[in-house]
């Protein structure tokens, strides 16, 4: 009965897992709708008289884009701190075989899911009118899908103990 | 062909082991205890190395420790 109930409670590496695609997922929400707002506004200025506002544009997207990587960096660094104190015992475990494949499996669903949408990106910018800046926002968003799928099928498979 | 499964008295082998922890398998093993639980909910079949180190942590043949039970195919 309290293996079963142990078993139901999450381990650190579903919790690392999860947190780590929940961190993903927070910082694409918090970074892409102004990023592409951004972009948009930056090729509608891309006039002559516009060109001391685009730099101002792009500064702040640079901006956007380096707080927001720290803003993921320092939330998993913290999280990881605080899962790491309360699950002390799963954490100082090395990976084993089974950690190993859940990680592989997971990793070629997030690859499939990168490949895919850079083949949909690529093919985008060879029929369609995208500029570079809005480009690299896709190319960027395309990576984010995929590192969010990888952490997310890691826990699935975890929880599934494939 | 048919789907295979494979079940196992581990618990039942810790418990005639002094009651042996999952823990204290997955030491003497070298995998991790979600890995034990995994396996000794039949959510996961461990590789033929490891099937071998836990039975011989319990001192017994690997079929006395893991049993695979055939389930014909339906149609």
């Amino acid at each position: 009965m309290n293996e079963e109930i142990k078993m139901k409670s999450l381990s650190f590496r579903e919790m690392s897992a999860l947190g780590s695609a929940a961190a993903v997922a927070l910082m694409a929400y918090v970074y892409f709708p102004e990023a592409l707002m951004l972009s948009t506004h930056i090729e509608r200025l891309a006039m002559p008289h516009g060109s001391w506002q685009i730099m101002d544009k792009h500064s702040t997207l640079f901006r956007l884009a380096a707080g927001s990587i720290s803003m993921l960096i320092v939330l998993q660094i913290i999280y990881h701190i605080i899962i790491g104190i309360l699950w002390r015992n799963d954490a100082m475990e090395k990976r084993d075989e089974r950690d190993r494949m859940v990680v592989l499996k997971a990793g070629r669903l997030g690859y499939y899911v990168l490949l895919v949408g850079l083949f949909v990106l690529i093919s985008f910018l060879l029929v369609g009118n995208v500029s570079s800046l809005l480009a690299a926002q896709y190319a960027f968003m395309v990576v984010f899908a995929g590192e969010f799928v990888r952490y997310a099928a890691t826990f699935v498979y975890y929880r599934l103990s494939i | 062909m048919g789907e295979s499964h494979i079940t196992n008295n581990m618990r039942a082998l810790r418990f005639a082991h002094g009651e042996m922890t999952q823990v204290d398998l997955a030491k003497a093993v070298g995998v991790t205890r979600q890995t034990i639980i995994a396996i000794e909910n039949n959510r996961y079949s461990p590789s033929l190395e490891v099937a071998f180190r836990i039975a011989e942590v319990f001192g017994v043949p690997l079929t006395e420790v893991f049993m695979h039970a055939s389930v014909s195919p339906v149609r």
